[in-house]
């Protein structure tokens, strides 16, 4: 049997197939996760944003037009809640600390490959400040750029989620990115070209 | 490009580590479950719409939708075109040359015919119309400027300027109550002198020698002509507009020129030149059915989308996508794979932003077939 699309997950969720919506869950909770960890910077509040995610796509799976990816559509319920959080949130909250659980996943993959320590302790220092330089973003840039610089979605798909055009979408990117550099630049982390991947 | 490239490029190390940016492993199954076990007690249909909407406001210095889809940036930060997008740039930019260059041709025909009305005045009052070209060039001036270099007419000028227009007003007052004979035959004197009878047959000149060839009054933003002006009234109005009254050149065949420089009140009684309309979408004919480069065009810049309608689909799809007169998609049928299924919906929503130049026939159809990505 071939595998079932997203549309059509959502077609036999949406006559009641408790299954297909299961099945479309599992394929992209870890996206979703993902996405709330790095809009959030916490492991728990992650954790309930993507659970509450599903649910509420689950509950609105009659007003899925069918006009965008079904998978961006839960992107969008992902974002919105994870905005609702950070604004709820206290204002003298610390976003990043020693143990963002951003870094923690940067630690594991170094751990995995510590065949050059010097270049795995640059390597977390690069993410701790990269981290730092994402969470100075505005709300619009940070969660633009995770969706096509960390996620990996097209224009098109981010344009999808935040509900803009794809040059809106690209001219966020830019910027982001441009603000980005500055900071990095600032911390000693000046791009070096190819060089710096060696 | 090199600039906007550069000016966002973190590095090659920072890069990696933004597109892969690691995140600890879950048992992803128990968190499934979970989800799973609340959904048995939700309800279809509870969520707020506010979740749904569109997320993030706009940054302060953020393009407009408008400019930002027109030409979008790539992943990489480069600006690209579609030929479709520079075609209808370029097409629009030869319409406004079109425009311009035609308003300055109405500009300066008016400035010619102001000069040319005040020259013949200039030389009938100081009697210099009989003076030839060659005793003119012969004193040394210019042809057509003789009475006006001459320093010695003035006077007389000055003096017979106003028995002139006393002249010119006792003429038009006689005259005014059967203007259509006068203005309808210019090139038949029936005044009883050349004088009169040239001044009122320069109020309605043939309407051939009112504008520029190749301009057409009705494609000028702000200068198009009112419907159906009676005959009469337009040649009161040229009357009551024309200050500078002209006199005769002492030719009775010769076909009248503009009585007054006043563009817009000429304007209004020519008839458009087709064959020299510039190419303006209103004022220019419209092809029968739209270019199939325009067309292809057209669809090409929506079928992306509505792959992305179709993703995982086994078969392509099909559509028949028909074009209204304004250019617009009027509707999109969708058969094939998707046909029935919400990804129908999709695809009609996706082709539908296709837009063509108007054309003439009622509609126009064409098949497209969307294959999955």
């Amino acid at each position: 049997m071939s595998k079932r699309t997203d549309r059509e997950l959502v077609d036999a969720a949406r006559e009641g197939d408790s299954e297909a919506f299961g099945t479309l869950m599992r394929r992209h909770q870890r996206r979703i996760y993902r996405l709330a960890l790095h809009l959030l910077r916490d492991a728990a509040e992650a954790e309930d944003a993507t659970q509450e995610t599903f649910v509420r796509a689950y509950g609105a799976l009659d007003r899925f037009d069918g006009r965008s990816e079904a998978f961006t559509w839960i992107y969008r319920i992902a974002v919105n809640l994870s905005l609702n959080v950070i604004r709820a949130r206290k204002p003298n909250r610390k976003s990043v600390s020693t143990d963002d659980p951003r870094l923690e996943g940067v630690l594991v993959e170094t751990r995995a490959g510590s065949a050059n320590p010097l270049g795995d302790s640059e390597n977390r220092e690069l993410g701790r400040v990269l981290c730092e330089g994402m969470d100075a973003l505005s709300d619009t840039l940070r969660t633009t750029l995770i969706l096509v610089g960390v996620d990996g979605l097209s224009h098109a798909q981010a344009g999808e989620v935040l509900g803009c055009p794809e040059g809106t979408v690209a001219w966020r990117v830019h910027e982001a990115r441009k603000k980005l550099k500055v900071f990095l630049v600032e911390r000693g982390f000046a791009p070096k070209g190819e060089e710096g991947a060696a | 490009m090199s600039d906007r490239r550069s000016s966002s490029d973190l590095g090659s190390t920072a890069e990696a580590t933004l597109s892969a940016f690691p995140f600890p492993e879950r048992d992803w199954e128990s968190d499934a479950r979970a989800i799973e076990a609340r959904l048995l007690n939700h309800v279809r249909g509870s969520t707020d719409d506010l979740l749904l909407a569109a997320p993030l406001p706009s940054e302060a210095d953020e393009p407009t939708a408008a400019s930002a889809s027109a030409t979008p940036l790539t992943n990489s930060g480069v600006r690209t075109q579609s030929l479709a997008e520079i075609a209808r740039r370029s097409l629009e930019k030869k319409q406004a040359n079109e425009r311009q260059m035609a308003r300055e041709s109405l500009a300066l025909a008016a400035q010619q015919r102001q000069l040319t009305v005040q020259t013949d005045v200039l030389r009938t009052a100081t009697g210099v119309s009989a003076v030839t070209p060659a005793s003119a060039a012969a004193s040394g001036g210019a042809p057509g400027s003789a009475a006006v270099a001459a320093p010695q007419p003035w006077p007389k000028f000055a003096l017979a300027l106003p028995v002139l227009a006393l002249a010119a007003a006792a003429l038009f007052w006689f005259r005014q109550p059967a203007p259509a004979p006068l203005t309808v035959n210019a090139s038949a004197p029936a005044a009883p002198s050349a004088v009169a009878s040239s001044v009122v047959a320069h109020q309605r000149p043939p309407a051939t020698q009112e504008l520029p060839r190749g301009v057409d009054p009705n494609s000028l933003p702000g200068e198009a002509a009112p419907a159906s002006e009676p005959a009469s009234a337009k040649v009161a109005s040229a009357t009551a507009a024309s200050a500078p009254a002209r006199v005769a050149t002492g030719k009775p065949g010769a076909k009248g020129e503009r009585a007054t420089p006043d563009a817009k009140s000429v304007d209004q009684s020519l008839p458009p030149d087709p064959t020299l309309r510039p190419a303006d979408s209103r004022g220019g004919e419209l092809p029968a059915k739209p270019s199939s480069g325009a067309v292809q065009a057209a669809l090409g810049a929506v079928l992306g989308g509505a792959r992305h309608c179709v993703a995982g689909d086994d078969a392509p799809s099909s559509a028949v996508v028909v074009f209204g007169s304004d250019g617009r998609v009027q509707h999109v049928t969708v058969s094939g794979s998707a046909a029935g299924k919400s990804s129908a919906s999709c695809i009609e929503a996706q082709l539908s932003r296709a837009r063509v130049q108007p054309f003439a026939a009622a509609n126009f159809s064409v098949n497209a077939t969307v294959r999955p990505e």
